[in-house]
Order: C-alpha cells, then structure tokens, then sequence
C-alpha cells in the first residue's frame, strides 16, 4: 500500500446527509494517512453535523456561508489543498458515486509522471460498472466529440467529476478551476490548452446512494447550451501564463 | 422648438445635475457616471440642434425625427446594461472567492482553538 499522507481528498457535499458519513467511513478506511477536505456547499439538511463528527486530524470541514454551486465549492478544496501544501488532490463526489477503490489507479499515473491529471472514466472498453442514464449518455458522448476535436486528444468520459491531480495541475486549478456550475468539460478544456497532461483512467461508477441529482430533466437542456459554449469559450481564450496566477 | 425637443431638453438637463450631484456627493462612482453624462450630454445636443436630429434621421432612414431621440436613448440604455452585466460578472467573481476565504479561514480558526 502506498503512503497517501501527500494526498488530499476534495470532497463536495451539498445536501448529502443520506451518504456522506458512509463515503468518509469508506474512505478513511481505504486510504490511512490521507487527508479529506469536505466542503460543506451550505447544505440545508444535516450533512454538516454529519460531517462534523468526523472532523479532526485527518477529516477537515471547509464549511461555505452560502451556497456557490460544485465548481466553487470545489475550487474551495483545491486551494486547501495547495495551501497546506499536499503533492496530490483526488475530487470526490459526496453522494457516493464514485468508488474509493479507484482512488489508487487514479494516482498511479501521476506518481509515475506520465500524467499531470487523471479522470476517473466510465467507457473505457472493458468496463462494466455504472454507465448513467440514456439522455446523460447522450450529452457524454456530444462532449467526447466537441472536446476530442478542440484539444485533439481523445477524452471518452468528460462529465466525470472524479479527478485526480499532481502539485502543478492543483496549483493551476485552485486559481482557474471554473468556479461556477457545471465545470468538469470545461476544466477538460482549460487543462489542455494551458499544457497539462490528461490521463484517463477507467473506473467502474456506482449509482448514486442517496440525495439528488444536481441536473434535473428541465435543467438538462440549459445545461447542454451552458457547457457547450463554455467550452466553446475556454478553447479560444488565451493561454494563462504561469506568473499570472 | 417643437414640445418634445423641450421636454428632452428638459429631462435631460435635469437629469446631468442629479448624476454630477451624486457623484459629488460620492454616491455614485465616477467610473460609472462617465457612460450616464455621456448619454445625457448627446441627448441635450440633438434636442437643441434640430437639423442635426433631422440629417441623423436622413441618414437612418427615419421618417420621424423625434423617433430618433428615443432610438440614441436606447443604444445608450443597452450600453450601460452591457456595462452592468459586466460588473456583476466580476462582482460574482470576487464574492466567490471571499466566500471559499471564509470558509478556509474559518476551518484554520477552529484548527487552533481545540489544540
């Protein structure tokens, strides 16, 4: 077993009081030294009383005033993460989705040096678990072609929010992630084009456990035309230079 | 003059004392009262020099000449939206990162409370 004291988990929550106590159980037990970071995306249940009795040395509770939406709540782990000075992030969805087990093959790549990023993706041949629903799969595959095309590399899995990062990839991130909703094709993007080596590794998804899904069926279509001229957007923005952040 | 160059004339000037007014007062920022005296200003000037008015309206195409006072009013308006859109854009932003600093600071704050 590798030592993960160099590892931040950033794990968003927003209402979650269903899973949450069962994701931390999970993950102290899998990864003994880690550090986890919860945000706390001002829950109105009880997830943050949940969380709290977990907090201590190794579980901290970064508790947000008011609600931000997942790409802010998550930038608010990253920049933990790179002000308390770990060599490694992984995100991790609080509502159970994705497995702690993956969190190993996810880092290998970085520890390795042939990746500064890695996505944790559902359709790499051969992988049986969780695939999401028809209409998800839809908007999954309009963003392989639109993202392959953009950064000319093959990316199968971009709404996967399961990431993991090395120092520089989190450095970058803290400062640009795209802190407003919906942010994961977008970060595909931005990554890409500022020099960052993206790695996708497959791993099997559960079902949600618990609480609700962030993308209602109204929402979907909003979702679809935000994301898409988002990252229509982040491939003509100019590069950000590293003095810059 | 016809009534509505009056009336313009009028809405106009008043107008241009209750912006330089605020910004004298400090309740308006000069920044932003810079697009307003703009506006107010070219609105006095095509109300006071009709045949100006009538060769912009030539030129436009437009039959009715008071027509295209309320035409610069427009463009003048979605200016000044654009603009707002832009600071509350940017205003988002830095509440965003006031917020993550709160919670950050708040989480080192507990930290050394219970040692």
């Amino acid at each position: 077993m590798m030592p993960f004291n160099q590892l931040c988990v950033v794990i968003p929550c927003h209402n979650e009081e269903a899973c949450i106590e069962r994701v931390l159980e999970d993950l102290e037990q899998r990864l003994p030294g880690a550090t986890f970071a919860v945000v706390d995306d001002a829950s109105t249940d009880r997830s943050r009383e949940k969380i709290r009795k977990h907090t201590g040395k190794r579980c901290v509770l970064l508790a947000l005033p008011f609600n931000l939406g997942i790409g802010g709540a998550v930038q608010t782990g990253l920049r933990y993460a790179v002000q308390n000075g770990f060599e490694f992030a992984v995100k991790f969805d609080g509502d159970g989705q994705h497995p702690a087990s993956g969190i190993e093959a996810l880092l290998a790549p970085l520890a390795a040096g042939e990746a500064d990023l890695t996505i944790g993706a559902r359709f790499l041949t051969g992988n049986k678990g969780y695939h999401s629903t028809f209409s998800r799969r839809i908007g999954i595959y309009i963003f392989e072609l639109l993202n392959s095309l953009l950064i000319r590399q093959r990316i199968t899995d971009n709404t996967s929010g399961f990431r993991a990062y090395n120092r520089q990839a989190l450095e970058f991130a803290a400062q640009n992630y795209p802190s407003f909703d919906y942010p994961e094709p977008e970060e595909v993007i931005l990554m890409a084009r500022n020099g960052y080596r993206i790695k996708e590794v497959s791993v099997e998804m559960l079902a949600r456990q618990g609480g609700r899904s962030s993308i209602g069926k109204r929402r979907a279509i909003y979702y679809m035309c935000k994301v898409i001229f988002a990252v229509l957007m982040a491939a003509i923005r100019p590069r950000i230079r590293r003095e810059e952040f | 003059m016809s009534q509505i160059q009056w009336v313009s004339l009028a809405g106009s000037l008043i107008f241009l004392l209750i912006v330089l007014n605020a910004v004298r007062k400090q309740k308006l920022r000069e920044a932003y009262s810079l697009l307003w005296i703009i506006i107010t200003i070219g609105m006095i000037v095509v109300s006071i020099r009709m045949n100006l008015l009538r060769l912009l309206s030539d030129l436009l195409g437009i039959v009715y000449p008071p027509a295209t006072l309320f035409l610069i009013l427009c463009v003048g308006i979605c200016l000044l939206l654009f603009q707002y859109s832009i600071v509350i854009s940017i205003h988002n932003e830095k509440i965003t990162r006031l917020t993550q600093e709160i919670a950050l600071l708040r989480e080192k704050l507990e930290r050394k409370e219970k040692p």
